[in-house]
């Protein structure tokens, strides 16, 4: 058996947490990935499944230049979580946006999804 | 009667030590793919969190990165007190989305307060924050006075 290692050296895989909020015209999904750059991150979209993606950065695991550690919690991760969206989000439209370590994924309705109010006629 | 040569236990077959291996190898791959690293879990007050941090050591200076997704930068309030740094803050959920309207929350939202004793006494009014991609970096120069503990011993 193999011996447990106190250290990973390979990135843990996670499922990034998630914030999911719908209007009539959108879908917002907002993906805590933190200590990444708008680079690391994949988005990826393959019929219904949206697939977001991201590894933090070689740099981040090793230790600062002259540093030595004195406590260490974090680790370098890989993230990654695959979504299933309807058929009423226009595949043209997908939008996102990383800032402090939150990827934001705006996925507009299309237009025909949009309630439409019927005339009742006397 | 003849002896019977000792052996360790370890080499005794035992069947049901393979089966123990697959057990924990399972367990392992539960803990590593379900439970995030270090103190991500939540507490017995819900929504409790607590940001991961590290803090490395150099010479001159004493760096701390923590992990702090999600915030702005006036909303964090770091504090040096001698040899004791304190990061906290608040983490607010966006006013402008109703409450109704959301169809999952996972992350955690509330005030956090994090100490930790740093392995030498820094300078204040010298330390250099910066927030990035939600990482929080910290360098706090080492006081004069405690760059020079070291003292040499002469051995007569």
């Amino acid at each position: 058996m193999a011996l447990v290692k106190q250290r990973q050296p390979e990135p843990r895989v996670v499922q990034p947490l998630v914030n999911i909020h719908e209007t009539d015209k959108e879908v917002v999904l907002e993906a805590e990935m933190t200590g990444l750059t708008k680079e690391d991150i994949g988005l990826e979209l393959k019929g219904n499944e949206l697939t977001i993606k991201g590894k933090t950065r070689e740099s981040d695991e090793t230790i600062p230049k002259g540093y030595t550690v004195i406590h260490r919690e974090r680790c370098p991760l890989e993230y990654i979580r695959t979504f299933t969206i309807g058929d009423e989000i226009d595949r043209s439209k997908i939008d996102a946006q990383y800032e402090n370590g939150i990827l934001r994924v705006k996925l507009s309705k299309s237009d025909e999804a949009q309630p439409k109010r019927i005339e009742i006629k006397e | 009667m003849a002896l019977i040569p000792w052996r360790p236990r370890e080499t005794w077959w035992d069947p049901f030590r393979d089966l123990e291996a697959i057990q924990n190898e399972m367990n392992k791959m539960f803990n590593s793919s379900l439970v995030r690293w270090g103190d991500r879990d939540v507490g017995l007050l819900e929504g409790a969190w607590s940001p991961a941090i590290d803090i490395f050591d150099s010479k001159d200076n004493v760096m701390v990165k923590a992990d702090i997704p999600g915030m702005k930068k006036d909303e964090i309030e770091v504090s040096v007190h001698g040899d004791t740094l304190i990061i906290k803050g608040e983490k607010k959920q966006e006013k402008e989305v109703k409450e109704k309207d959301y169809v999952r929350t996972e992350r955690f939202y509330g005030s956090f307060n994090r100490a930790m004793r740093l392995p030498a006494a820094v300078d204040a009014s010298k330390v250099n924050a910066t927030y990035k991609n939600g990482v929080l970096e910290l360098v706090l120069p080492k006081k004069e006075e405690s760059k020079s503990k070291q003292l040499k011993i002469d051995i007569k």
